[in-house]
Order: structure tokens, then C-alpha cells, then sequence
């Protein structure tokens, strides 16, 4: 798989791919701008997402990945462009610039430790935008997730241990990925539970068994099978 | 617990927990990005699952439910179709007497082959039940109900459910009768009966004009010979809902 940094090359030439992952960034975006302006923003209506999306879209243009981080670079980029816009727009006393990025970004260097959460960070934002395109590709939202999501922590180990199961056997999981759906008998075979049992708990087995396929390091969404 | 934001939303935030577990949590605007890790209360997103016996008090909560609306939707019912039956000047004990006799006569007639079927008891119980049903929902079904006198030349109109109906008697022996969808609703289904009365207001007879689907625009006309005797005329709509 292309690392964000391949992508970010290929998107300064190509205007599909840069539009492909402005269309993928924009949560990140937004929440860059939220924290920024510290209100909720909407896009469609609030005009500090527009100058978020031409930063973040600056920021692919003149990215030089031997210098930083490409999403430390587009969160800076994206900074400094809104307060730029306030100034334009005498609005300056709203944006919460307690400690500019620039000085973010020396304090971040100035200790290790920071500097180390900082990068998690990033990468973790990384895996969480590649997993919501991982769900959105089999038609599942994370509002989904949340309705759907096993309360009781036994069931939701039951699920967690059928999403093992179709992870490490291929031909289980190849079926999956092919047909998209929940090979039951053969997990029946394997794990002896109900069809049914298994057939309410189909979303969230998929989720989990792209998230342990997709072999996240910094988003632990199951303890124990991420790592 | 520690979670991750996954998704940030204007009055709350959807979270993972390390357990898989993904949670709506409500955080302060403009604090937090995607990506980022907070501690969520055990406590809160402690939400207790039902247990097999809740599960049964709310299923039992629910039937009973069910029961109360349909009780009530019943007793409002009879109080409707009593509360018409006033207001139509019948009066209640009439319709009961009507309805009484009309479950008789037809108890009645259902009895008579009762020598040859030995069954047939339940079923003509059954009939008289289903007849004085059916008598009942017509007579709900009258929309509308007057008296016109047939010593008039010119046309007399008047407008029910969006029909006008006219009529008219022409040299004192034909009655002219109109009728014209000039509603925008949907097409009219139903019957108007002109019940032809003699001076003491016994009847003759019953002209019967029946509509299926008399859409807006529809015309209809029609002429009667009048009988002998016959001054006026009661006309009756039925609609079929």
C-alpha cells in the first residue's frame, strides 16, 4: 500500500488524486478548523471550512516530505490560513491562537516525548480516515457501528473471536471479500453458534475483521488482536 | 476507558474504545480533533442490557397497550355512530328498535330451514350478525339526507361531497335529476337514492343512482315518470369509504 507521502507525490501532478484525497481529508479538516475557531463547523455553511480546504490543498501543492510530516505540515498550512482570513476580515479575535503552530511545532521538538505523541497521532489519524474509506466501501458508517455495537462485553468477544477466525483462515475470508457476505456455515462449522446470533451480529464482525485485516498499529480498536 | 475520536459531529463525537466498543460521546466544541485520545467515563457509557425478564414486562407493557387502544377505539366508535344517530334526529332508541328488528327479521329468516340442517343454527346466527353489520355500516355510510318537494319548475341545486345535484320537474310529470363532480378530490364512490314519498310521506318506491369512481368533471342526467300520489322525495347519499 502507498504511504500518504506517495499519495501527496502523485497528487501534485494528477487533479484527480488531489481531489480524491481532499474528499477523504475532509473530517480531518474540518476538525483541524473546529479546534482552531473552537466552534462547530459545517460545510456548506461556515466559510472557514472553504479556507480550510484551499490550505489543505496548498499544502499538497508545496509539501516537501524530506522537511516534515505531510498532516503536521497541513494542519500548520491550514493555521496560519485562517488567521490570515481573520486578519483579512478583522474577525482575529476568534480564532484561538493561544501559541501559534510555528511555536506548537518548536515545543513539540523541544521534547521528545511530545514529539513522539504527536507523530502517533498523525499516524492514528492516518488509520481512522483509512478505515472509515475501508466501511464506507462495504456501505457501513460509524453511526451504524454505534447501533449496532454488542453492549454486552461476552457477545461482543464472540464477535471479536469470529472476526479472528475469518482473519486468519484465507479461504473464509477470501469468500468474504468476494461475496461480501458472512460465510455462516462455515463459521458454524468451525465455531458451533447460531446462524442468527451470527447473522445480527454480521455488521460489526465485518467491521472488526477489516480493521484486523487492515493491520492497524495505532488505531486499537480490539485490545489484544491490533498489535 | 481510554477511546479514540473517530468522527466529530456538532453536538457529539463517535468514539471507539480500546474493547472495540463504539460509543456517541458529547465533548466541548472546537477542543478536540479526529484522532485524538480521551478518557470516557465508565460509568457513562455503562448502558445496561435488558434483562429476559425486562425483556418480558415490556412485551407484556406492550400487549396491554394494545389492549387499552383498541378498547378505546371501540367505545369511541359506538359513541360516534350513537352521537350521528341523534344528531340525525332518529334518536337513539329508534336506531336500536331498528337495528333490534332488523337482527329479528333476519334471525328469522336464517331459522326457517333449520328442520334441514342441524348446523345451520350457528351459521344463521352467524348471517343475522353479519346482516345487521352490514345494515349498520350503510346507515353509517350516509353522508347526507334531506327532503325536496316536487312542485318546483326551475332547476333546485345544491352541492353535497362536491356533487351538485339538481333537479326539476317538468310539466308536472317527469323529474329531471342532474348530477356533476365539481370537486378537485378524488373520484366519488357511492350512491344517491331518492326515496319517492306520497303526501302522508309513505314511500313508493326508491330510485337508486350509484357512482363507482364519479371522477371530478363527471356529468350524469337522468328523467323519472312520476307515480301518482308521489309530492316530494328524501334523498339519501351513501358513500363508500
Amino acid at each position: 500500500m502507498r504511504s500518504l507521502e506517495d499519495r501527496i507525490s502523485r497528487a501534485k501532478d494528477e487533479k484527480d488524486e488531489a481531489n480524491r484525497l481532499i474528499s477523504e481529508f475532509k473530517p480531518f479538516i474540518a476538525s483541524v478548523v473546529q479546534k482552531k475557531v473552537g466552534r462547530f463547523v459545517e460545510y456548506g455553511v461556515d466559510e472557514e471550512l472553504s479556507v480550510g480546504l484551499m490550505a489543505f490543498k496548498e499544502a499538497i501543492d508545496s509539501y516537501d516530505r524530506q522537511k516534515s510530516k505531510f498532516l503536521s505540515f497541513a494542519r500548520m498550512v491550514i493555521s496560519m490560513r485562517l488567521i490570515d482570513y481573520y486578519r483579512k476580515s478583522k474577525k482575529e479575535r476568534t480564532v484561538s491562537i493561544e501559541g501559534s503552530d510555528r511555536s506548537d511545532i518548536a515545543a513539540d521538538e523541544s521534547s521528545m516525548e511530545q514529539y513522539k505523541i504527536a507523530d502517533e497521532n498523525e499516524k492514528r489519524i492516518l488509520e481512522i480516515i483509512e478505515y472509515r474509506n475501508l466501511l464506507k466501501k462495504w456501505g457501513i458508517s460509524l453511526e451504524q457501528l454505534v447501533d449496532i455495537s454488542p453492549q454486552k462485553e461476552d457477545l461482543r468477544e464472540q464477535y471479536k473471536m469470529v472476526a479472528r477466525v475469518i482473519a486468519g483462515n484465507e479461504s473464509i475470508l477470501k469468500a468474504l471479500l468476494r461475496t461480501k457476505r458472512l460465510p455462516v456455515k462455515e463459521i458454524e462449522n468451525i465455531l458451533s453458534i447460531h446462524p442468527k446470533k451470527l447473522e445480527r451480529g454480521r455488521i460489526y464482525i465485518i467491521a472488526m475483521v477489516l480493521a484486523m485485516v487492515a493491520g492497524f498499529s495505532y488505531l486499537n480498536i480490539s485490545r489484544g488482536d491490533m498489535k | 476507558m481510554k477511546a479514540v475520536i473517530m468522527e466529530i459531529h456538532k453536538d457529539y463525537c463517535i468514539v471507539v474504545t480500546e474493547e472495540g466498543r463504539f460509543l456517541r460521546r458529547k465533548i466541548p466544541s472546537g477542543v478536540f480533533e479526529i484522532g485524538d485520545e480521551i478518557m470516557i467515563d465508565q460509568e457513562l457509557t455503562f448502558e445496561p442490557a435488558k434483562t429476559p425478564r425486562q425483556s418480558m414486562v415490556g412485551r407484556y407493557l406492550a400487549t396491554a397497550l394494545v389492549v387499552v387502544v383498541v378498547i378505546v377505539g371501540a367505545v369511541l366508535g359506538i359513541r360516534f355512530i350513537r352521537q350521528y344517530y341523534a344528531s340525525e334526529g332518529r334518536g337513539l332508541a329508534e336506531y336500536e328498535a331498528v337495528a333490534e328488528e332488523a337482527a329479528e327479521e333476519v334471525v328469522e329468516e336464517a331459522e326457517e330451514p333449520q328442520y334441514e340442517y342441524e348446523e345451520s343454527a350457528e351459521l344463521t346466527k352467524d348471517e343475522a350478525e353479519e346482516a345487521l353489520a352490514a345494515e349498520e355500516e350503510k346507515e353509517g355510510n350516509v353522508v347526507y339526507k334531506d327532503i325536496y318537494f316536487l312542485d318546483v319548475e326551475n332547476w333546485v341545486q345544491e352541492k353535497i361531497r362536491g356533487i351538485m345535484f339538481s333537479y326539476r320537474v317538468e310539466s308536472g310529470t317527469v323529474l329531471q335529476v342532474q348530477l356533476e363532480n365539481i370537486s378537485s378530490e378524488p373520484g366519488f364512490d357511492g350512491t344517491f337514492e331518492l326515496f319517492m314519498l306520497k303526501a302522508d310521506k309513505s314511500e313508493t318506491r326508491v330510485i337508486d343512482i350509484p357512482f363507482k369512481n364519479f371522477v371530478p368533471g363527471d356529468f350524469f342526467e337522468d328523467a323519472f315518470m312520476l307515480q301518482e300520489g308521489e309530492t316530494s322525495f328524501r334523498l339519501e347519499v351513501f358513500e363508500e369509504f
